[in-house]
């Protein structure tokens, strides 16, 4: 390959890392404790938040104008000025050039509209992050603690269903199944160390490391046949929101339920149609009646991908349906054309659509969220949970390791990555510094990736990650001894490190792709930390090939180009 | 410079016996210590929330009435059901704020109470709720704990883990303030719930005084690895196994890949002995050092089996035995510094590192040297053995056809090889040739 063909590929692969690393290293570099805080809590603590600021802030800017109209802006408030900007321009009016406190205010028509502008600017800053902080390396339970979640068995629930007793021996292998399921769906790629326990007869103990989301977290024991197709009845509907606009005492039951008045006939169910507000939290928007006979179980589900509708641009889930899914839907879709096709998710209507023509396979519904599309996706590609679990508890918990045992081991591992930069140098001089740089390349290499896999930090990773650089300094090694080989065969300098580097090439190849093909068998088959542990294997191998025949080569081109060349790679004689 | 050829092969069937020994003590040491030493990983346990509460009052009663006492947000009632009917009192945190009033109030106003303040000055809004309440009261006394507010005497997470000693897994829950820990412990023998809390109070009575702790919650805790994730760890691991098979042959020889796999199980074997006869315990992290040293042994296996494959043409006319013995030889400096860098690496940790962190580096500094020792020795004496049974009917049909020189016929070589010390002229003059003409291409 070309120098310059290399040269590109190593900057690529720079310019990669720096994308993947980028999150992590805004979270923890650039965003206050408190802002942190903030944006990893729940969207409601979010959303009273946003809600509460804007008040205040609305209350202190009226102070500020009522005290001095050309007063400047304060630098606080400036992420409503983009907002008056456009406003002025939609009036077709000049933009003031000086932000005075009066300006801003002359931008917007209300004040709701001046609140609406303060709110949204604290709820995008705080929805950002809080997308930033799914991406971030996070910290184990061993460093840093996390969320412990109690979950419970709802036995009654599964015997109403099955209709029979459950004894203790089932529950508890029922929930031995919950758990294999759960270990699945909390860790895809087997990176992020939850510990999942059964506790008791009939409970699970979860641990998450990290700030986790309780919204997420339920997202996850969610069943698979929680969601449903029905169809809408059309009349009785539009009969529903007279009845319920009329008597708007008579739609909630006292424990705030929705009422199933009186005129529905069997069959039919009245349910609440949610949207997804500016915060991804349900809002309840109006009132359907549902014929009660499920159109399609959501156990015919067989896949859920989120991708983004091309001309509206709103998220969209496409559903892919299994065949007898296909079959049934076919014959929904037929006789009910025209009408209108419901998407129930635990008992809330989530989208409404009507139907245009037959479908068999694959359905497109806008409605959901992305997050919620891809988590519906997570449960639907996992098998259904034997028994429905309900939340007991959730609480923060403490990092299991003690400060002392973890600051003793970090100082371990640096002084271990420190006597193996010494000792390649020391063996291999100039060469040895070259593979010294490429191994410290290697580890931002194997940060950057795994931190895309939601990889989380313990002090066992952190080792392992360093035992990989130590191992990685193989293919460095091998091609090193080979060229000195070559050097005592009395070829020149350029002739010995090509011929060293080509003979290294298949040596490192064969001894790396065999245990990359372990890699990826245990990654495939493997579960939990064996899972984890082979990805971080086969991500580690294929950067450190990386950094041997590409990074490690740059260098030596670069040193090979000048006059003379000297090439410095034996602490023996003057090589 | 010429690299000096060492006689390895020769070693071989000491290398095999000294295996062979080390894998039995293995299996004698599995027998007589029952075993492994499962940690909280692989095995039940107990989990168990525990709050620092020093005790602030203590009830007797010594009447015919029924009294029960039970405590909520910091006010304490007392109901005293008798013939003459119920009577209900409150004793209030606003009232009674401190545990020597809160006593002197019980006394005083129900007959047959008596109360005494262990800690007199210590709030009563933060007694604590929960466990064994509501409570009938005897003449066993009843302790009421309060949470601790004078922050000066906290006790820390690090007080809490010495005093429950390093098996034990200490977190603390919620914030600190509140001083709540969740223990999770192992359950090697077949003690109760109630063995395991018993047990568990003592040590932290020693530590920290009597009754200073309330015991919150007790649950038994299942494994976080159950046998059916084991059972299907070992077929994956199986499974790849398998597959590196395939890829060996495909790029090497059926010998080669035989050779290698022997090897890998040989490696790992010798790991689980190590860890059965030391009594390590086995973690997660334990299974992390038994892949890493997979990964290992294979890397190094091919390293040596490749150069072994590359000297093959250009050494034609050696006996298989002089050829390993030169490729072993020519792959030692490499095999010495990456198994020294990795050693590097991870001996830090085995000394310095505390807890399963420290037994992943032992563990691995182990396996480093084993692979280190059976990548020259044993990987070489299966190929020798493997590649002679599997050849002989081969070399039969070639014989036939060509006359190959004495030399190169395996069974013949043996009393040569001992003799070769240093000779690396052949290999160098062949390879001089091979530069040059890839030079001219």
């Amino acid at each position: 390959m070309k120098k310059r063909g290399r040269l590109f590929i190593v900057l690529l692969v720079v310019v990669m890392c720096g994308i993947f690393l980028y999150p992590t290293i805004k979270w923890y570099a650039f965003v206050p404790q408190e802002t942190k805080d903030l944006a990893t809590g729940s969207k409601i603590q979010i959303k009273e938040y946003a809600s509460g600021r804007a008040t205040k802030d609305l209350r202190e800017l009226k102070a500020l104008v009522a005290a001095d109209p050309t007063a400047a802006l304060p630098e606080e408030y400036s992420g409503i000025i983009p907002m008056a900007k456009e406003n002025y321009q939609a009036m077709k009016q000049s933009v003031p050039k000086k932000w005075t406190v009066e300006a801003v205010f002359g931008g917007f028509y209300s004040e709701q509209g001046m609140f609406d502008a303060l709110e949204s600017s604290y709820r995008t800053e705080l929805l950002a992050l809080k997308d930033l902080s799914g991406d971030v390396l996070q910290l184990g339970l061993d460093l840093r603690g996390g969320m412990s979640i109690l979950l419970e068995a709802d036995t009654a629930s599964w015997e109403a269903k099955n209709g029979k007793k459950l004894s203790a021996t089932e529950v508890s292998s029922l929930l031995g199944d919950d758990i294999a399921i759960l270990n699945e769906r909390i860790d895809q790629f087997g990176v992020t160390e939850p510990d999942i326990r059964a506790q008791g007869t009939d409970q699970i103990l979860i641990e998450i490391p990290g700030a986790a989301d309780p919204e997420r977290v339920n997202s996850f024991l969610k069943g698979k046949g929680s969601l449903a197709f029905q169809i809408v009845d059309q009349d009785l509907t539009s009969q529903l929101q007279t009845y319920f606009k009329e008597n708007p005492g008579e739609i909630y039951t006292d424990a705030g339920q929705l009422k199933q008045p009186a005129f529905l006939p069997a069959g039919r169910i009245a349910a609440g149609y949610y949207v997804n507000d500016s915060y991804g939290l349900d809002e309840l928007e109006s009132y359907v009646v549902l014929y009660e006979e499920i159109g399609l179980d959501g156990i015919h589900i067989s896949d859920a991908q989120s991708s983004t509708n091309s001309v509206t641009g709103q998220p969209t889930a496409n559903f892919e349906l299994d065949t007898t899914g296909g079959e049934i839907f076919y014959k929904l879709t037929s006789t009910h054309t025209g009408e209108t096709l419901a998407v129930v998710q635990d008992g809330k209507v989530k989208a409404m659509a009507t139907i245009t023509e037959a479908i068999r396979n694959s359905v497109q519904i806008t409605g959901f969220s992305v997050e919620e599309a891809s988590d519906l996706s997570i449960v639907l590609k996992t098998a259904a949970l034997p028994i429905e679990l309900t939340v007991v508890s959730q609480q923060a918990v403490g990092a299991s390791l003690g400060e002392d045992t973890v600051s003793s081991g970090l100082i371990a591992i640096l002084i271990g990555l420190l006597l193996v930069f010494l000792f390649m140098v020391a063996i291999y001089k100039r060469s040895g510094l070259f593979a010294d740089i490429a191994l410290l390349f290697n580890l931002v290499i194997m940060l950057a990736v795994l931190s895309a896999f939601n990889m989380t930090l313990t002090l066992t990773s952190i080792a392992g990650l360093v035992l990989t650089v130590g191992m990685a300094v193989d293919a460095n090694v091998i091609i090193f001894e080979r060229i000195k080989e070559e050097l005592a065969l009395g070829k020149t300098v350029e002739a010995s490190a090509k011929a060293g580097f080509a003979k290294a090439f298949w040596t490192i190849m064969d001894a790396n792709i065999t245990t990359i093909i372990a890699a990826l068998v245990l990654s495939q088959l493997g579960s939990g930390s064996v899972k984890g542990f082979a990805n971080t294997l086969a991500v580690g191998i294929v950067s450190s090939m990386f950094n041997a025949l590409f990074v490690v080569k740059l260098m030596f081109d670069a040193v090979l180009s000048r006059k003379n060349p000297r090439l410095s790679i034996s602490w023996r004689g003057n090589r | 410079m010429a690299k000096k050829i060492f006689p390895i092969i020769k070693y071989r069937f000491i290398a095999v016996a000294v295996s062979a020994v080390l894998l039995l003590a293995g299996i004698v040491g599995f027998v007589l210590l029952d075993g492994f030493n499962l940690g909280i990983d692989f095995q039940s346990g107990f989990s168990q929330r525990v709050q620092i509460a020093p005790a602030a009052v203590s009830v007797v009663y010594a009447g015919s009435d029924t009294v029960t006492l039970d405590v909520s947000g910091g006010d304490t009632t007392l109901v005293v059901r008798g013939d003459s009917g119920s009577k209900y009192l409150s004793f209030t945190a606003q009232a009674y704020p401190t545990a020597g009033q809160l006593a002197a109030g019980m006394t005083e106003q129900v007959p047959g109470v008596t109360a005494t303040a262990i800690e007199p000055s210590l709030a009563t809004s933060g007694i604590i709720t929960g466990f064994g309440l509501p409570a009938t009261l005897s003449a066993t006394p009843l302790v009421l704990n309060s949470a601790n507010t004078d922050t000066a005497s906290y006790i820390s997470i690090d007080e809490m883990r010495k005093a429950l000693g390093a098996s034990t897994q200490v977190q603390v829950v919620g914030d600190e303030y509140r001083q709540i820990f969740q223990i999770k412990l192992g359950n090697d023998g077949n003690a109760s719930e109630a063995d395991i809390s018993a047990s568990v109070r003592e040590k932290l009575d020693t530590a920290f005084g009597d009754a200073k702790v309330v015991t919150l919650q007790t649950d038994f805790v299942g494994p976080k690895f159950s046998s059916t994730l084991i059972t299907g760890s070992i077929l994956t691991v199986v499974v790849a196994i398998a597959m590196i098979l395939l890829y060996v042959w495909f790029r090497f020889k059926l010998s080669y890949a035989l050779a290698a796999i022997i090897t890998l199980c040989h490696d790992t074997l010798l790991l689980v002995a190590f860890i059965v006869i030391f009594q390590l315990e086995v973690s997660s992290t334990t299974i992390a050092a038994l892949l890493t040293i997979i990964g290992y042994s294979l890397n190094n296996v091919i390293v040596i089996f490749d150069r072994i494959r590359e000297n093959k043409p250009i050494l034609k006319e050696m006996g298989t035995m002089e050829l390993i013995d030169i490729s072993v030889s020519q792959s030692l400096t490499r095999t010495l510094f990456s198994s020294l860098t990795t050693i590097l690496a991870i001996l830090p940790l085995a000394i310095l590192a505390t807890g399963s962190i420290q037994l992943f580096a032992i563990e691995l500094a182990f396996g480093v040297l084993v692979g280190a020792y059976s990548c020259n020795f044993i990987a070489p004496s299966l190929y020798l053995w493997i590649s002679k049974k599997t050849s002989v009917d081969k070399k039969l049909i070639v014989e036939a056809s060509i006359p190959v020189p004495a030399a190169t016929s395996v069974g013949e070589v043996e009393e040569k090889t001992a003799s070769v010390v240093e000779d690396a002229g052949i290999p160098t003059a062949e390879r001089k040739l091979k530069g040059k003409r890839q030079q001219k291409k």
